[in-house]
């Protein structure tokens, strides 16, 4: 007991995600929840298992002591009787062993019966300790002592309001047999004493120091077994809180993991947390064990809640009876809830206090100043949990805001550009009357400049696109077969290599290879990577080729073209880079092919890799994670 | 040489659509929002719509195509509901949302992308008045 297990607390045993299930009380469905699991059911099995392997040693410690004491050492012992009591021992405990195994319909799940299991044991221990009194001198008997044993366990194992009442059947039993043993009602056996089994003033001298010492042991007993279960929860609890700091980032998660864990650690009744909002009013927002009515309460004005306005000047608060403390602003809905007491602390964040964690008890409930502590410490490391949860929040609000901002903005810019290709198309298709050459060659370069800012804001918008919210993206997800998208792709350029001379070979041998993508965004990720060797080569051609390495898909496509200058290497990733020979070959480039080409690559979960020598050429290695149905034989 | 009636709020696109499609023999007709369209469709019984998607709200043309195709026998617009339906959009490249024709859904004969150039937008319009002469001539 005085090694702190924390794996018997039941805390360490709620699986992920449990705790948003309780989310901060709303989901529990009913306004009180039951009173938590500390871990005592847990407890009491290991507890019986101990006594059971104690009581191997009792057995045969008394039928060993019994002979050594009596053969080697030639004591008077009651020899028989004492190796019997001994061989009984062992027996009843073979049985105890052997029950809770053998029995049918598993009678001893529950946490009551358990302790009935243990009641029962302990009760034909004391039976069997009194026999060990009878034989070794009744009221004489130096075995008198083993009953301080037993009352230690019975003090550790059975519910502590009950401790006290086990302990006095010690002191009736030995009672018991002294009185029989005066009146002659059991045959008194001598063993070391001197004949004080007949004297009353003896009897009830030994009696009363029993008794007596008996309390005081149960006392002890069970107040250190209080002590250690209070620091065994609240080690738990802290530990629980610091650990949820760091497991999750979303807001309502972690509130509601801060008070399971405070209710949990201080065996309370409910907790909440209130926090700051805007206009300086306390919200209650998260609550465990609470009515949804409690929750559901409006903000609160700072100004009344005058608890709540001392522990954020940083005090940790134990209002002792909600009934008659003057700062409670309304008593009787706090009453309601079944709450006596509270103790309240800081959550206190970097930038100082910003709510309150609120531990609440029921009526038999007291709050020490160790729970104060204790409360002090998870608002400390709860209010960077609950901080760091809605940076994030904010973080990602913004990231949306920012992607629909920019998707507005690029359809916004889009639409003038292509009524205005539409019209140059009109004027340059002849319909309005002829062209003449110079209109003819001003009006193409105009629509060339226009369909430059198409690419531009269509790469932008592939490239917010790529950055929205995950969500939105997979709506076109399915299976993608790389071997079509790569021919697909590379016949548009066939008429562009064709004019330029150079060779465009495409060599997908495995049909199959597929992955679980949007075939548009695999279409943008070839066309920019074909696109790129055919306009950055002058002679020679293009090799495109798909194999399969493990799990994964290989698309490789290198060019014999200008290549990419060593030392601009680092930069290509970067949007609107071009390399300085680029710019020579194409005056106007958006520059964000391969920041797309990077984008398309990692939200498929895949790897980019370029090798490049200027003037030699350009190999393009993207890696795809193949689709999970896609196997071999496929 | 049939009559066109294009719903569409942006009078550049109108004005790309209507010089090809007058030159190409059309007799051509505009309406700059989806109710307007609707009123007019009564009237002049097009042989052909275009129909634009995004107008007065962001699915006027959804609503225009499923009036005209109200198969009710009152239906006001029952002179219109055969009428080839061309759905004129750039909504592919705006909103995650995919269409295809669909006669439940949405009843339009097919659909063409705001940047094809008028080469297109007439052989789409042709191909849609021959298919639709050929159904009406069929017993």
């Amino acid at each position: 007991m005085s090694a702190i297990d924390l794996n018997r607390l039941g805390v360490f045993r709620t699986p992920p995600g449990e705790g948003a299930a309780t989310r901060a009380g709303k989901d529990t469905g009913s306004s009180q929840v039951s009173p938590p699991e500390t871990g005592a059911d847990q407890e009491l099995t290991s507890s019986l298992a101990w006594l059971i392997r104690l009581r191997w040693i009792a057995g045969f410690g008394v039928v060993l002591a019994t002979l050594v004491g009596a053969r080697i050492a030639g004591l008077p012992l009651a020899e028989r009787p004492l190796v019997l009591i001994g061989l009984g021992i062992i027996a009843y405990n073979a049985v105890f062993h052997l029950i809770p195994a053998r029995l049918p319909g598993r009678p001893l799940e529950s946490l009551v019966a358990r302790q009935w299991f243990a009641r029962v044991q302990i009760g034909v221990d004391w039976v069997a300790t009194a026999a060990l009194i009878h034989f070794t001198g009744g009221i004489e008997s130096p075995a008198i002592i083993f009953y301080l044993f037993h009352i230690t366990i019975a003090s550790l194992l059975l519910p502590h309001d009950r401790g006290f009442f086990y302990v006095a059947l010690a002191p009736a039993l030995v009672g018991a047999v002294a009185v029989g043993e005066y009146l002659g009602l059991l045959r008194h056996v001598p063993f070391v004493g001197g004949g004080g089994y007949a004297s009353p003033t003896y009897i009830a001298t030994v009696l009363s120091f029993f008794t007596g010492s008996a309390y005081a042991m149960a006392y002890f007993s069970i107040s250190i077994s209080r002590r250690l279960r209070r620091r065994e929860r609240e080690i738990a609890g802290l530990y629980e809180s610091v650990r949820l700091s760091t497991s999750t980032l979303e807001v309502p998660l972690v509130l509601a993991r801060l008070t399971e864990a405070v209710v949990k650690a201080l065996h309370c009744r409910a907790a909440s947390i209130r926090l700051l909002d805007r206009t300086g009013r306390l919200d209650t927002i998260a609550t465990h064990g609470l009515s949804d009515a409690y929750e559901g309460k409006a903000p609160m004005d700072l100004g009344k809640a005058l608890v709540d306005r001392e522990v954020l000047s940083g005090k940790i608060v134990l209002v002792a009876d909600v009934a008659t403390d003057a700062r409670v602003y309304h008593p009787e809905e706090v009453q309601a809830e079944g709450i006596k007491t509270m103790l309240c602390a800081p959550l206190l964040g970097k930038s100082g206090a910003i709510g309150v964690l609120r531990a609440y008890g029921g009526e038999d409930h007291e709050f020490t100043s160790d729970d104060g502590v204790f409360l002090g410490a998870v608002g400390a490391h709860g209010a960077v949990a609950i901080e760091n949860a809605q940076a994030y929040d904010v973080l990602k609000t913004l990231d949306r805001e920012k992607s629909r901002f920019v998707r507005i903005v690029t359809h916004e810019l889009r639409s003038p550009l292509q009524v205005t290709q539409n019209l140059m198309a009109v004027l340059r298709g002849g319909y309005t009357g002829p062209l003449n050459e110079r209109q003819v060659d001003l009006l193409e370069r105009a629509r060339h400049r226009v369909a430059f800012l198409e690419t531009l804001v269509d790469d932008l918008l592939d490239l917010a696109a790529g950055r929205t919210d995950v969500r939105e993206e997979k709506l076109d997800h399915g299976l993608v077969r790389l071997a079509d998208a790569l021919r697909r792709v590379s016949a548009r350029f066939e008429a562009a290599c064709r004019a330029k001379g150079l060779f465009l070979r495409v060599a997908c041998p495995d049909e199959s290879l597929s992955v679980w993508s949007d075939e548009a965004a695999i279409d943008r990720l070839a066309d920019n990577l074909v696109g790129n060797a055919v306009k950055y080569t002058r002679v020679g051609g293009v090799r495109v080729e798909l194999t399969r390495e493990e799990e994964t898909a290989r698309i490789v496509v290198a060019d014999t073209g200008i290549g990419i200058p060593t030392a601009e290497q680092p930069r290509l990733f970067q949007e609107f880079f071009r390399a300085r020979n680029a710019k020579e070959v194409e005056e106007h480039g958006t520059g964000l092919g391969l920041a797309i080409v990077r984008d398309l690559v990692t939200r498929c979960g895949g790897r980019v890799a370029i090798e490049s020598a200027e003037n030699q050429g350009t190999t393009v290695t993207v890696l795809l994670p193949l689709a999970r149905d896609n196997g071999p034989d496929s | 040489m049939a009559r066109v009636l294009m719903i569409d709020d942006d009078s550049d696109i109108v004005q790309a659509a209507r010089i090809p499609l007058e030159a190409a023999g059309h007799e051509f007709h505009s309406a700059p929002s989806g109710a307007e369209g609707l009123r007019l469709a009564r009237t002049i019984v097009p042989d052909l719509i275009i129909l634009d998607v995004m107008m007065e709200t962001y699915t006027a043309g959804f609503h225009v195509s499923l009036n005209l195709r109200d198969p009710s026998p009152d239906s006001p617009y029952a002179a219109c509901r055969h009428t080839p339906i061309l759905m004129l959009t750039a909504i592919h490249t705006t909103t995650p949302l995919r269409f295809a024709p669909d006669q439940d859904y949405l009843p339009v004969d097919a659909f063409l992308e705001k940047s094809a150039g008028p080469e297109a937008l007439v052989a789409m319009v042709d191909e849609l008045l021959a298919k639709s002469r050929g159904r009406g001539t069929l017993p």
